[in-house]
């Protein structure tokens, strides 16, 4: 057993909505992984997705904020383990950097939301774009609203919450490692490693060739099966 | 009312993980099947934009028990280490849900739902375990006939289809990052299993009839193209009243519209109701 699983549990923070099933299979790889690796690690849904409770127009980023504390704190009672370190794939990246009063180890983000304005702008794009090609076969098209995005509710408040997020500005996690995986650019990187360095967090990023097409309409529903991002996590959290 | 839900562990040969949403509605009797739910091809229990957590609840407020669970090397379930075949294992897999449920809650008679290959899996499931006394196929199997053909190739002289095509090829023509090449995979993609043939399929949907099996159909617009092709691909079977096909022909395979899911759950609903409680 590494070192660092020996006093360390890891949490992992899914995706919203459509990704969110998408990510499914690949968060249990990577806790299958992270186990083999001796760690203990906690998945869970947030209130109002997957299995938890709460219908899916019900959740806002307070309210899963609170259920990554309260996730956190199961783990560490569970498992016995005096540190805690966070794995966050897309939103559920930006969700456990925004997160105040977690006492965290190591930080991973994983293809993370850096803006909740770009995020959601970027699921209306793909929505409108969808639309347009269900509606080829409808006598009565579906019109556009803004409370759906992608087969999935985001009603105002749950929308407003989630645009409020920036982690240039809100990076609220105090991590002492901060770990960036990305399967394609992000803009906003130099400045991330900037607010982290004067936090006084090291920061590790790195792009990685592995799937993820994000922004991409075609591959939506297409499954998700990363290897080389699944490996790099596990190493990092292993030598930490 | 208060939602109960409870996880489980479940099976001999690969560990197996459901979620039985019970009921506590007065309408539930000793002759209430549980509602089995499986997973659409790799989507694991909570189905696609999850359809089977919404599903489960609402038929739960209704008095049916439902359990949504996963197959074998599916969401949270385990891969089985024998070298059975992969039907092999989903069928015991299901099976072995049944016997849990079973000793579990004392109940014997299940309705088992499924789209795509879960209808694909419904089938055979129906076919092989007798405590199964209805099924709901969501994209489940029905065959070309002269009629859709007809109207596929009808199409050609509509002039508002050639205005489509005409666009679609400008597209791909113009546009390097176009969407247009979505068109015509949006209807497909997830969409895997083949169809068995037909006379099989015939014979089959005989001895479930004979049997006194409920069947529901619901197709989507990736199927079928008129109503009428399901009752007129398999004239040969007296399905008397165990039948009620729906079709949906301007939803799509999986359901990516809420309003879409909506008419899907009260569909499979009323249909619950008028074949399990009204009668």
């Amino acid at each position: 057993m590494a070192q660092s699983a020996m006093d360390t549990a890891v949490l992992l923070c899914p995706p919203l909505a459509l990704e969110y099933i998408r990510t499914h299979w690949s968060l249990r790889r990577l806790a299958d992984q992270l186990s083999r690796a001796g760690f203990h690690v906690l998945r869970f849904d947030y209130f109002g997705t997957g299995d938890s409770a709460g219908q899916s127009s019900a959740g806002t980023v307070a309210r899963w904020q609170d259920d990554i504390r309260s996730a956190a704190n199961e783990l560490l009672n569970l498992s016995g383990k005096r540190f805690l370190s966070i794995v966050g794939l897309r939103a559920g990246g930006a969700l456990a950097a925004t997160t105040e009063g977690l006492d965290t180890k190591d930080l991973v983000l994983w293809d993370p939301i850096i803006s909740g304005q770009s995020y959601i702008k970027e699921l209306r794009r793909i929505h409108d774009s969808k639309l347009k090609i269900y509606n080829r076969v409808r006598h009565q098209p579906i019109s556009k609203t803004n409370h759906e995005l992608l087969g999935f509710p985001f009603p105002p408040t749950m929308q407003d919450s989630i645009e409020q997020i920036d982690l240039l500005a809100g990076f609220l996690n105090n991590a002492k490692n901060v770990f960036v995986f990305s399967s394609g650019t992000i803009e906003e990187l130099p400045q991330l490693q900037k607010v982290l360095q004067m936090r006084g967090a090291k920061f590790t990023g790195e792009i990685i060739d592995d799937v993820g097409n994000w922004g991409k309409p075609s591959s939506l529903y297409d499954t998700f099966l990363p290897t080389a991002i699944v490996t790099a996590i596990v190493n990092a959290l292993v030598r930490k | 009312m208060m939602l109960m839900e409870n996880v489980y562990t479940f099976g001999s040969s690969a560990q197996l993980v459901g979620i039985l949403t019970d009921t506590t509605s007065h309408l539930s009797s000793d002759d209430t099947p549980i509602i089995l739910l499986l997973n659409p091809g790799l989507l694991h229990r909570v189905g696609p934009f999850r359809l089977h957590v919404d599903l489960a609840r609402e038929l739960s407020g209704l008095g049916f028990p439902v359990f949504r669970f996963d197959l074998s090397g599916i969401g949270d379930s385990n891969n089985h280490k024998d070298s059975r075949s992969r039907e092999e294992h989903i069928l015991s897999d299901i099976q072995e849900a049944m016997d849990f449920l079973s000793s579990r809650k004392g109940i014997h008679n299940f309705v088992v739902m499924g789209l795509c290959t879960g209808a694909d899996n419904a089938h055979k499931i129906s076919l092989r375990d007798e405590r199964i006394s209805g099924a709901v196929f969501l994209d489940g199997y029905c065959y070309p006939t002269a009629g859709f053909y007809l109207r596929r190739y009808a199409r050609v002289f509509n002039p508002r289809e050639w205005w489509r095509f005409m666009i679609k090829i400008f597209l791909n023509i113009t546009s390097e990052r176009n969407y247009a090449s979505d068109v015509h995979d949006a209807r497909e993609e997830n969409y895997y299993w083949r169809l068995p043939p037909k006379q099989k399929t015939e014979r089959e949907l005989k001895l479930l009839v004979d049997r006194g099996v409920k069947l529901l159909y619901i197709f989507s617009g990736l199927m079928i193209n008129y109503k009428g092709q399901f009752a007129s691909c398999f004239k040969s079977v007296d399905f008397g009243s165990q039948l009620q096909v729906e079709f949906f022909n301007e939803a799509e395979h999986l359901y990516p519209v809420i309003a879409d899911r909506k008419k899907l759950i009260g569909t499979i609903s009323d249909w619950l109701l008028a074949n399990y409680v009204g009668s």
